[in-house]
């Protein structure tokens, strides 16, 4: 069974997709087994990986029994790469996944399955949704995508709490695997010390020592609908992604020795 | 509103993170392996980059010195460089100090690429704001290989007041940035003496 994790972040823009995308590609490249799953209904890896968000099929219509699951899993062509759409195309569509999330039905779904895979990603929504909630219960464990602003961090307690609420209701085994800083700055000397502030107070070993720069290659990656790692003259970035896949890998490794057993979730609505 | 760092925010966040922790803690090598944080804490806040000794052009390149301003000379532990500590520090420092003297300018500081000092002489404000502000000229010389087409560009000036000019000259030692930054009066000519002068400091870098 594969290791789920969650891309996790309360602010819309911080980096998630971009994360869970990318990260994905470069734990693939590693030769291992990946599946990305959309759970944000706003669909942001699908567009990423150049398909058309809305068009197709996902979660949704696995959910209602349309489609058997793996005519609905994109399998890339180059690497062992695969991607699960929301299948949100109206926006009743957002409100039945909503609604089956607060039912936690969408669990046993992506507990299933994780079992044909090394590791899913959920790439989820920004704030504090059900949506949210049901990738935390259904994951192993969380990845924090931080970008270095003062305000990401004064709200930051909101999602926090949800975590742990999560982690007390549904899922006691879950729990931080790191804080990724994103989209940071290093030339505005603000972020430098919201940065240095964050390191200094959380405990030590938080933060991956993999940092992601603010860098413009973002934009053409988006004007390309693809990932950046795909886009030439990009290696810096593609370097950067590796070493966060090793340290992925590392501290799952690491953490392994307390065991990844799930209790059955109940209700957290 | 407190400052980030003394906020209750942040203090909340310390203690719900410590929630998810794994159940036995972090992996022990982790706590050691995480690079230090690049601490800049005492930014200039209130506090205008330029204040006092730029006010009266007619007093020429004469400036207090940093110690009159209250500032350390040689804020620079955090410097990530292998440098043998003190001692390519002094003679970093010496190499700007003479470079001033000869040249008639007023202040220069080396930063690299993440904005921190490696050394500085007569900074006239915090020696880290005046790195943090190095780098972001130096971001801005980047940016000619993108909007001209200019690849070579390694220099960038700027007129701070009526008498005084800011002039931040980029160099690469083994294909990392560096930024030479310096105060001077506008009407001389720094280039000679910052080519010269460069020479030394880069091979005191390369080190
Ligand atoms: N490190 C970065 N530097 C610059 N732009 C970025 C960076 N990471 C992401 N972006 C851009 O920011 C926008 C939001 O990123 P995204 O990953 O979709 O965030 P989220 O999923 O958290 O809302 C996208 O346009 C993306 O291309
Ligand atoms: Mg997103």
């Amino acid at each position: 069974m594969a290791t789920i994790i969650s891309i996790a972040g309360h602010q819309g823009g911080a980096g998630k997709s971009s994360t869970t995308m990318n990260l994905g590609i470069s734990l693939a490249r590693r030769g291992h087994r990946v599946l990305l799953v959309d759970t944000d209904p706003l669909g942001a890896v699908a567009a990423a990986a150049g398909l058309p968000a809305g068009t197709q099929a996902g979660l949704v219509q696995i959910m209602k029994g349309c489609a058997p699951n793996q005519a609905i899993i994109e399998s890339s062509l180059a690497l062992p790469l695969a991607l699960l759409g929301n299948g949100v195309k109206q926006p009743t569509d957002a409100f039945f996944l909503e609604q089956q999330a607060r039912k936690g039905g969408l669990l046993p779904l992506i507990r299933s399955l994780a079992e044909d895979y090394d590791y899913v990603l959920l790439d989820t929504p920004s704030g504090i949704e059900a949506m949210s909630a049901m990738a935390f219960a259904a994951s192993h464990t969380l990845l924090l995508v931080l970008p270095c602003h003062a305000n990401a961090v004064r709200t930051l307690p909101g999602l926090l709490r949800l975590m742990v609420r999560v982690r007390k209701k549904l899922n006691p085994e879950l729990h931080l695997l790191g804080i990724l800083a994103s989209h940071f700055d290093k030339q505005n000397p603000y972020e430098i010390d919201t940065l240095a502030a964050m390191r200094t107070t959380f405990t030590q070993g938080l933060f991956f020592s993999t940092i992601m720069p603010r860098s413009h290659q973002f934009e053409r990656a988006a004007a390309h609908a693809s990932a950046i790692q795909l886009l030439g003259q990009t290696r810096e970035m593609n370097h950067l992604y590796d070493q966060l896949a090793e340290e992925v890998i590392n501290r799952l490794t690491a953490g392994q020795s307390a065991g990844n057993n799930h209790a059955q979730p109940e209700r957290l609505f | 509103m407190p400052n980030l760092k003394d906020s209750f925010e942040i203090t909340e966040c310390h203690a719900l993170l410590q929630e998810l922790l794994p159940p036995g803690g972090l992996a022990d090598y982790l706590t050691f392996e995480v690079p230090q944080p690049t601490e800049r804490s005492t930014l200039a806040g209130e506090q205008s980059l330029f204040p006092a000794p730029f006010a009266d052009p007619a007093a020429g390149p004469a400036r207090p010195t940093a110690e009159h301003l209250g500032h350390q000379t040689v804020p620079t532990q955090t410097a990530p460089l292998p440098l043998e500590q003190g001692h390519t520090e002094e003679k970093l420092e010496n190499a700007l100090k003479i470079l001033c003297q000869r040249g008639g300018f007023s202040s220069a500081i080396i930063a690299d690429d993440q904005g921190l000092a490696l050394a500085d002489f007569n900074s006239p404000v915090e020696t880290d704001v005046l790195a943090a502000f190095a780098t972001v000229l130096g971001g801005a010389i980047a940016q000619a290989s993108h909007f001209l087409d200019q690849h070579e560009a390694n220099n960038i000036s700027m007129d701070i007041n009526y008498a005084d000019k800011a002039v931040v000259r980029k160099f690469m030692i083994s294909s990392t940035p560096f930024y030479l930054f310096i105060i001077c009066p506008q009407d001389i000519d720094e280039r000679n003496e910052v080519e010269l002068s460069l020479e030394t400091i880069s091979r005191l870098l390369e080190r």
